[in-house]
């Protein structure tokens, strides 16, 4: 037991050393992998708010692009015109489109299933729209350009110290998270996700939980896109339209609905595959002289891995790595029994 | 597991990080090959073919080869931004062809004053072009917004008196357009502008827009879109009964296809052109037609011979450095800088016919445009070179 104590402290302390020495053991491309890190920590982000919401409330929803573009939007107005700094303005972007995503989710509520997904959908639109419109605050089509602000004198849109802020959130995310399920409120959410009806019977308020689950949901979505801006420093309404919402319902499909680590695989997986799928397919063109259907095979390629996905592990990467790792362990423990050893679970 | 998994991300971490290009020059280059405005993506197969070309017929320049990489940026901000990384810290590239107005911005730090490469934008937007605020960034040809004031120009000596714009709600649409009535340019030209029509880009059919502009009856209509939107317009203007010599489109609307597509419905429509079109009785042609001979060309229309264009001047920037260091490259960094310098430099460069003389110290390269209309399905020049400086 003291034994199993110690290592687990040291492994702990490996991973704390493997978090503050990652971005600055790449010499050669830091800036390209520490962008991918990045980007990937701001989808686990985003991804854990849609399988909140989808994943453990049963919630279907196409408008978290649009929620994004709040976050984002919000981050960009009030550290630019309010002279906000970022470690407020990106609670107070969560804060916001929490709100929004209360106001929305109070008339969508009443829906269910395809129903529900057609008026997320609608707050899709309907969020593009203004922001596309209303000129005064978003700039419309033209976008706002934000100065990231500043830490020691270096612009937080620097890879390595968006990594630091980006990463950090993304595993206070996943600790969150898992942390809210082990709650009422969470439990609340899975029972509406199993059988809204029994839910309701035994008492659980199915309506005020749907209702936060649509604003914590939002929330993560919200400081999501706040990050998201940050990082880009530009923003408009093509970075929000609804090929966004896919791609984390890609996420969580692949990664695995209803399972947290599920967000963070499936976060990994549109991030990284795509790449891969490129590299291979460069190494290929040469050889199979595909310059002009290249782009498109890409874009197969990953189609074609997502579906099949769907059909042979339709529970996603989560599944098949408990799987693997349920395995090794009643592996490891089969061996120790062999050997006489005592072995705790 | 989570040992596995941390081994899996990193062995894919190693994997996307090598760079499988040979050649001790790379030039990276990216452009829109799936997604919206694939419709002009020419200009992205052209650079890279015209680099081949002069591996293949020269050697590369003075023994040194270029490594060009094509990349797809789907015309989205994040992977722009994602291959403008890739390109930069692991294929070192020391010249980069991009795309987007939207992303040219995003980069826009990056470009001139962390990284300091030199960027050759696709788009003319007027506000990513400013030789002092952004050093390393250059365009080829004249602004959308001096089209525009080209287009309104020309309308106003066929003896227009009122005029309409027609755009897609995207920054490329609007910003033109509305720089345009910001600087009073109908005023000072003497034209009413009757409304300025928007529709969605996505949009299968824009009737009820043409309807309004049927309404509204301007003399000439501005299309501040591309050849696939100016398609749907024309199509749906003729269905209402609205001529298309009525319209006018910018430098991304000359193309054949709006003819092979449309025939009679196309008729009398005007675009500018800023660069010469395929199959032109010029030298440049000659070149592109011997490339052909051993690879396939599928793009065949103005957009690639721009971006051929685009392939010489980098091929002629990089000539210059490479004598000046005696066929010796340089280290990345001071590559870079002197091409930057070099190109800021060319004076009435020589592109073989593909476009008029080239000077950079605007970052613009040239400001000339000419009208064409299309007549019995083929484009008539209906203007000769017109400066807009």
């Amino acid at each position: 037991m003291i034994k199993q104590c110690a290592r687990k402290k040291w492994t702990y302390l490996i991973y704390v050393g493997i978090f503050l020495v990652f971005p600055f053991a790449f010499f050669k491309y830091t800036a390209y992998i520490l962008f991918m890190v990045n980007m990937t920590a701001i989808g686990v982000i985003g991804a854990l708010g849609l399988n909140m919401l989808t994943g453990y409330t049963g919630l279907i929803s196409l408008g978290h692009a649009g929620f994004m573009g709040v976050g984002a939007y919000s981050v960009a107005i009030l550290s630019m015109r309010l002279g906000m700094p970022a470690y407020l303005s990106l609670p107070a972007a969560g804060i916001i489109t929490a709100f929004v995503g209360i106001l929305v989710g109070t008339p969508s509520l009443r829906l269910r299933g395809f129903y529900l997904a057609m008026a997320t959908l609608a707050s899709e639109f309907i969020l593009e729209y203004v922001f596309k419109n209303w000129e005064s605050m978003t700039h419309g089509v033209q976008g706002l350009y934000i100065t990231p602000p500043q830490i020691f004198g270096i612009y937080i849109n620097n890879d390595r110290i968006f990594y630091f802020i980006a990463a950090t959130l993304a595993i206070c995310a996943v600790f969150c998270t898992r942390n809210l399920f082990r709650t009422n409120v969470g439990r609340a959410f899975i029972a509406i996700r199993d059988r809204d009806i029994a839910a309701a019977l035994i008492g659980i308020n199915v309506f005020k939980y749907k209702l936060i689950s649509f604003a914590v949901s939002s929330f993560y979505t919200g400081v999501a896109g706040g990050l998201w801006c940050y990082y880009m420093t530009i923003i408009n309404p093509e970075a929000f339209q609804l090929y966004v919402s896919i791609d984390y319902i890609a996420m969580i499909i692949v990664g695995g609905m209803g399972t947290i680590m599920g967000s963070v695989y499936g976060a990994i997986f549109v991030v990284l595959l795509p790449e891969i799928i490129q590299r291979v397919m460069e190494v290929l063109q040469p050889i199979l002289h595909i310059e002009y259907a290249f782009a498109a095979f890409k874009q197969i390629v990953f189609g074609v891995i997502i579906v099949t996905f769907l059909i042979f592990e339709p529970r996603g990467l989560a599944a098949i790595f408990s799987r693997f790792g349920e395995r090794m362990r009643k592996k490891k423990g089969g061996d120790q029994k062999q050997e006489g050893k005592l072995v705790e679970f | 597991m989570k040992k596995l998994v941390g081994f899996m991300v990193t062995v894919a971490f190693c994997l996307v990080s090598f760079s499988v290009y040979a050649g001790t020059i790379p030039v990276g280059i990216y452009g829109t090959l799936t997604g919206t405005d694939t419709d002009v993506n020419g200009m992205s197969y052209g650079p890279k073919d015209c680099l081949m070309y002069i591996n293949e017929k020269f050697g590369g320049v003075m023994g040194h080869k270029y490594a060009p990489l094509l990349l797809d940026g789907k015309n989205q901000i994040p992977e722009e931004v994602k291959i403008f990384k890739r390109l930069v810290d692991v294929e070192k590239v020391v010249v980069v062809n991009g795309w987007s107005t939207g992303g040219t911005k995003a980069l826009r730090d990056q470009i001139n004053n962390i990284v300091k490469v030199v960027f050759q934008a696709q788009s003319f937007s007027q506000d990513v072009v400013d030789p002092v605020k952004y050093p390393y960034i250059f365009i080829q040809g004249p602004t959308y917004e001096q089209q525009v004031l080209l287009g309104m120009t020309l309308a106003k000596k066929a003896g227009a008196k009122t005029f309409a714009f027609m755009h897609a709600d995207i920054e490329y649409g609007r910003a033109p357009c509305r720089n345009a009535i910001e600087m009073k340019i109908p005023q000072k030209l003497g034209l009413k502008v009757l409304g300025e029509i928007e529709y969605i880009g996505a949009a299968p059919d824009v009737t009820p827009q043409l309807l309004r502009i049927k309404k509204l009856n301007p003399d000439y209509v501005w299309i501040q879109d591309s050849v696939n939107n100016s398609i749907k317009i024309l199509r749906d203007a003729a269905k209402v009964g609205v001529p298309a010599s009525k319209f006018i489109g910018n430098c991304y609307d000359f193309s054949h296809v709006i003819y092979d597509t449309l025939g009679k419905d196309a008729e009398g429509f005007k675009a500018l052109k800023v660069n010469a079109d395929w199959n032109e009785d010029i030298p440049m042609m000659d070149e592109i037609r011997e490339f052909m001979k051993t690879h396939k060309v599928v793009k065949k229309d103005t957009y690639y011979m721009k971006g051929w264009v685009q392939g010489k001047v980098i091929h002629g920037v990089v000539s210059r450095v490479l004598k000046k260091t005696n066929g010796k490259i340089p280290p990345t960094k001071k590559f870079r800088k002197m091409i930057r310098d070099e190109w800021e430099a060319l004076v009435d460069f020589e592109t073989a016919g593909g476009i008029p003389p080239l000077t950079y110290a605007d970052h613009q390269g040239h400001q000339q445009a000419r009208l064409l209309e299309i007549q019995g399905n083929k484009y008539v020049n209906i203007s000769d070179w017109i400066s807009l400086k």
